[in-house]
């Protein structure tokens, strides 16, 4: 059950974000990378991470992925089609071949090992216990990226407006 | 059984196809799509390492992550030069 699962989803985030890369129409990009967020949340539940799995669908797939296509919509933004969308070939050659190399030492990550999981204790990534953690010991990080989220406010007022008076 | 190594596997496919995507595409919105693709894959694998080592701190560290693309997509939106607008009488 939990390989079905993972397979499942973890093929579907795959299979979305690569249709999010190569489609050509942003809005396509954008519905393929809802669902992509979708997938990566239900693999986050299977983590026993329930209060990021809803985090991940509330913040990413609800709020940044609906600004990203209400930038897309309202403003009409339009690829050129054919090779004007894309850059040259052997730039695109290049990219891939450097990624795939990049791909190597991550999949190495685990050091060859099989690391397995432990049984998760009672309680673990609730929202209680991530709750309790974030306003103990990680208070001054929660208030910068408040201040940080205050200030992306502030910096796209001043960005948009022609004349500040 | 799935072990950790399926996961870094997965983190890893998700964060290529987010290289893959910056480097070979033009348009500024799917450039940033891409960076939220990376930025998923990250998180992903903290989750992983969370849920392996039995320690939290990994989940608030994605609650930030999470923070900054916010921040990060509110001031992309201002980077079409059709939301800033033409300056009329010379600008600021």
């Amino acid at each position: 059950m939990e390989i079905l699962m993972f397979n499942l989803l973890g093929g579907l985030s795959v299979a979305l974000a690569l249709g999010a890369i190569i489609s050509k129409r942003p809005v396509n990009s954008a519905i393929n990378l809802i669902g992509t967020m979708f997938c990566l949340a239900g693999l986050f539940a299977m983590q026993d991470a329930h209060l990021i799995a809803a985090l991940q669908v509330l913040v990413y797939a609800g709020a940044i992925m609906a600004l990203f296509l209400f930038v897309i919509m309202l403003l009409n933004v339009r690829e050129k089609v054919g090779a004007e969308s894309r850059r040259q070939p052997y730039w695109q050659l290049l990219a891939v071949v450097s990624a795939g190399a990049l791909f190597v030492p991550l999949v190495t990550l685990g050091g060859g090992k099989i690391l397995k999981f432990k049984e998760a204790a009672s309680g673990f990534g609730t929202t209680a216990a991530v709750g309790r953690l974030l306003y103990t010991d990680y208070i001054l990080p929660f208030e910068i990226a408040s201040v940080l989220l205050l200030a992306a406010l502030v910096g796209a007022v001043i960005l948009t407006k022609t004349k500040i008076r | 059984m799935i072990t950790v190594n399926h996961y870094i596997a997965l983190s890893a496919v998700l964060f290529v196809i987010g290289v893959v995507g910056v480097l070979t595409r033009r348009n500024i919105i799917i450039v940033m799509m891409s960076i939220e693709i990376m930025l998923n894959a990250a998180n992903l694998l903290l989750v992983t390492f969370a849920r392996q080592s039995g320690d939290m701190t990994g989940h608030v560290f994605v609650f930030m992550v999470m923070a900054v693309a916010a921040a990060e997509a509110a001031r992309g939106a201002c980077d079409h030069p059709r939301v800033v607008q033409e300056p009329r009488d010379g600008g600021y």
